[in-house]
């Protein structure tokens, strides 16, 4: 199998797997209807408050949600061996880190699509309009905590007190992910000119680039200690 | 002494300030079975690792067919892990894989064959494991017990020279694990392999090896055919293989 062909078949796997259990994507969409739940009903918003709130509460919603199905990237091919048997394999280190990042993109990005209309409908939103931006603020956002979600899932997976040492770790270092998507998708909402929020996307992208390179490389380092 | 298959040179290996392996020795013959035995959390699995080449030791040498581990870059470490076969304790089946592509998962990843080729090939091994008409079906729909001749199908399927056993009866009833004990001693007969097998079932122990290694404080004990072990004077190894709790051995 060469390169691609690993990414694809990890996330493949992943995804038949999810399908046929819907253990990760059910806690993942029951924990953030919860947090859409709790939040429309704790406040009685007008449109301007909702537009001012939102992005902070989505975005949060979203990374929480995203902690809980990164912390089960790898435990199952823990628990029966299957990452040992991957590694006894001439399987490329990157190709394993590759795919198991598309399947916790894809996982992320499936709770997402779900959960975003109800956002927009429990904060009574108009942004039909302006969907491709946040197609581009959710993606690339999404991205970035996988990017490094994925390495640090990789890296405690052995510790006993995983739950507790991913979130530790992850959220300080994706505080500009979240800053950036949230002031970005603050923009979008409030319909601001692009020009006053590129430079947060542009900061997404350039996390992305960077985090997804040095995972990748350092994929290997992690997965052989 | 026959020719050495694999060798274990003054073996050093830490985890922070628990120092795991402290110096083991250990020779591996071509075409033999060694059973390395000891308690839990001893460093059975470590040695395994290293094998592998999935460690790296802290200092000391792992020699595999004439080979140094710690000189080979990853490629040729690759090319070298094409001669071992592995049954991991928990058998490593993918669970989104069905039977036959589990068990010709080496082969799609390290040879040429097409889809067709490689599940032929994966039935002629699940039948010499025993298990017939079973190709098609998912990990889920298996048996503690098929699982793990699935798992070593897996582990053949590649023809390897050297086989490592892992826990290879962990967890399964005592009529299974015979019959697992069974197929490890059929496939030594049939395919002529040398094997290295990590357990604390000495029923299992007794069974399949040639010789037994006692690993105890990071060192091996002692060595010996199943009935010098049976029969050792050594206190550590006489009150690990009678499963007493009194004896040097602490159990706290």
């Amino acid at each position: 199998m060469n390169f691609f062909n690993v990414i694809r078949w990890l996330a493949w796997k992943d995804l038949l797997s999810e399908l046929r259990s819907r253990e990760n994507i059910s806690s993942m969409f029951f924990f953030a209807l919860i947090v859409i739940l709790i939040f429309s009903f704790s406040f009685s918003m007008d449109q301007q408050t909702a537009k001012e709130l939102m992005p902070g509460i989505m975005w949060v919603a979203f990374v929480f949600t995203g902690i809980i199905g990164l912390g089960k990237s790898f435990t199952a091919e823990l628990q029966n061996d299957c990452l040992e048997n991957l590694q006894m394999n001439p399987i490329p280190r990157g190709a394993i880190y590759l795919g198991k990042l598309a399947s916790n993109l894809l996982f992320m990005l499936i709770v997402e699509v779900i959960l975003f209309p109800l956002f927009v409908i429990f904060f009574n939103l108009d942004v039909f309009e302006k969907l491709p931006l946040f197609v581009l603020i959710l993606t690339t956002g999404t991205l970035g905590v996988s990017a490094v979600g994925t390495l640090f899932s990789a890296m405690t997976v052995q510790i006993r007190a995983r739950e507790v040492m991913l979130p530790i770790l992850l959220l300080p270092l994706i505080v500009p992910v979240m800053i950036g998507a949230v002031e970005a998708t603050g923009g979008v909402l409030r319909s601001e000119p692009i020009s006053l929020y590129r430079q947060w996307i542009e900061l997404l992208i350039i996390f992305d680039v960077i985090f997804t390179i040095v995972s990748f490389w350092l994929f290997e380092f992690i997965l052989d200690h | 002494m026959g020719e050495p298959m694999i060798q274990l040179i003054d073996l050093y290996k830490s985890f922070g300030d628990n120092r795991v392996l402290q110096g083991v020795n250990l020779t591996i013959e071509r075409g033999e079975t060694m059973v390395i035995i000891g308690g839990s959390g001893s460093g059975k699995s470590v040695i395994l690792k290293h094998i592998i080449g999935l460690m790296k030791p802290d200092r000391g040498k792992v020699i595999v067919v004439g080979q140094d581990l710690s000189t080979l870059r990853e490629r040729a470490l690759d090319e070298l892990r094409k001669k071992f076969g592995m049954l991991f304790q928990y058998a490593a089946l993918f669970d989104s894989l069905m039977v036959w592509e589990n068990v010709g998962f080496s082969l799609r990843q390290q040879t040429h064959l097409n889809d067709r080729e490689i599940k032929q090939a994966a039935i002629e091994k699940l039948s010499m494991v025993g298990l017939r008409g079973v190709e098609d079906r998912m990990p889920a729909d298996l048996s503690g017990g098929m699982k793990k001749r699935v798992g070593l199908a897996r582990a053949i399927a590649m023809e390897p020279e050297i086989l490592l056993y892992d826990e290879p009866t962990t967890g399964l009833d005592p009529i299974m694990a015979d019959a697992i004990n069974e197929l490890i001693l059929e496939m030594k007969r049939r395919l002529q392999v040398t094997g290295a097998a990590i357990t604390h079932d000495m029923t299992s122990a007794y069974k399949i090896a040639d010789r037994i290694a006692m690993l105890y404080q990071g060192k091996i004990q002692a060595v010996g055919t199943p009935d010098e072990i049976k029969n050792s004077s050594n206190p550590i190894v006489h009150q690990f293989v009678t499963g007493s709790s009194i004896g040097p051995i602490k159990t706290v």
